[in-house]
């Protein structure tokens, strides 16, 4: 039996580049027709990705619930205006307020779809292959090793301060208590920062450079910059 | 504080991205390639913290933590916060890739604000004793002030910008929905710099790019 053949490394980042892609094209739209439809395709690609396993459902559910927080600030306001009769409808305001709503869920529902089963790990060398400058990208992979790490730190204390009967409130004694979970944290990252210095010395390190295997290759840049061409009338014609 | 997709204007989301980018670039030249895993070290901690939640009335509100970040990275704010806000895009729908760079525009420029304004108030003597616990409190705590009131500051202007007197009401409520962040993102950075030039003094100085 032949072994599966392994996932070829451009898939992430042709994803992530479809995100921002999209979301470029989407933040651009203005025709309800087009954009409700785009909100129903992200949201059927996202469901079909939570039926595979890539994004947990739940996930999902809070995901939009968090997007549509500010879509719920935007229908509180935009909607009114204060007039000499009092609070009164606006037409103009609801429209405005609709066309925010619905570009607002296509983008986050189509950048969901899009990039669900890739985790911190994959984003950071999607974006790193996308062309960051090397030194940005070597901070966004050192940062996501380290998220790891100190999250870690954060539940060891958190346990710790619960063991010992600390209930969260609004009170003085919480102030205190989380800024000490605070001050620990950066403290635990500092001496960490100190160890790896000593550790990179003591190996003769110079700069660790970005693995030139993420690097794009010319005609992919050249396809991508096709897409964006073919993006730009697609957009263009739309409007 | 996080602006979503599809609000702001064209204009002003280029123009964002192009001065965010340009102060990304640099952030990074001031960050030396040693410097480099302090800073994510640090990245890494204010994203964790920003888990905190704080509970306040029948919510709770997370903890932000801009200032205090200004205060200690300097201008690498700037390439930490950009790595955070698209971590945070990509994996958690908070922002968004168009919105980027006006969200890091908000987050950071207070940030590095704070930075210039505080960091004589929190240098120890030459001797090496820190600075007085009450000008550390006033530190930490105009951090706070500085740090979420300029993005509140930031983010109204990117909504005036893009929609004018449209965005009016938004713009209130979106202050007043902050005001609480305000008040608790003030108290926990006043008590952690006076807790960590203490704990370890170093700590206030850590990158200062």
């Amino acid at each position: 039996m032949r072994a599966a053949p392994p996932a070829t490394p451009l898939a992430p980042r042709l994803r992530l580049g479809a995100a921002v892609g999209i979301s470029v094209l989407l933040s651009q739209l203005t025709s309800p027709g087009l954009l409700l439809a785009a909100c129903a395709a992200g949201l059927l690609l996202a469901l079909a990705a939570s039926a595979k396993g890539a994004l947990p459902l739940r996930g999902l559910l809070r995901r939009i619930a968090s997007v549509n927080l500010f879509v719920a600030m935007l229908w509180l306001t935009l909607p009114w205006a204060l007039q000499d009769g009092g609070l009164q409808w606006s037409e103009a305001g609801a429209h405005h307020a609709l066309l925010i709503s619905l570009r607002t869920n296509a983008i986050a529902l189509g950048c969901m779809a899009l990039l669900a089963g890739l985790d911190a790990f994959a984003i950071s060398r999607a974006a790193a292959g996308l062309g960051l400058p090397p030194r940005l990208a070597r901070l966004l992979v050192l940062t996501v090793r380290y998220l790891g790490v100190l999250d870690d730190t954060r539940r060891r204390i958190d346990i710790a301060m619960r063991a010992r009967g600390f209930r969260p409130g609004a009170n003085r004694r919480t102030v205190a208590v989380l800024a000490q979970q605070l001050a620990l944290i950066l403290v635990h990252a500092m001496l960490r920062a100190e160890r790896v210095d000593l550790a990179l010395r003591a190996r003769g390190f110079a700069a660790a450079p970005v693995p030139a295997a993420n690097s794009l290759r010319p005609w992919r840049w050249a396809a991508g910059t096709a897409v964006l061409c073919l993006g730009s009338s697609l957009l263009w014609l739309l409007r | 504080m996080h602006l979503a997709e599809g609000v702001l204007s064209a204009p002003v989301l280029a123009g964002a991205a192009a001065l965010a980018a340009a102060s990304v670039a640099f952030g990074l030249r001031r960050l030396g390639e040693a410097q480099l895993p302090m800073a994510a070290l640090l990245g890494a901690s204010f994203f964790v913290a920003s888990t905190i939640h704080v509970p306040v009335g029948v919510g709770s509100v997370h903890l932000i933590l801009n200032g205090l970040a200004g205060l200690m990275l300097g201008w690498a704010v700037f390439p930490v916060f950009f790595v955070a806000l698209l971590l945070q895009a990509a994996l958690f729908s908070f922002g968004g890739f168009t919105v980027l760079g006006a969200n890091l525009l908000i987050m950071a420029l207070p940030a590095v604000t704070a930075h210039y304004l505080l960091r004589r108030l929190v240098r120890p003597a030459a001797d090496g004793t820190p600075p007085p616990r009450q000008r550390l409190l006033v530190a930490g705590a105009a951090c706070g002030i500085v740090g979420i009131g300029g993005a509140a500051a930031l983010a109204s202007l990117a909504l005036v910008l893009s929609g004018g007197h449209l965005f009016t009401e938004l713009i209130s409520l979106l202050v007043l929905a902050h005001l609480p962040v305000f008040v608790v993102d003030a108290l926990i950075s006043a008590a952690t710099v006076a807790l960590l030039a203490r704990m370890l003094p170093a700590a206030l100085a850590a990158v200062r790019a």
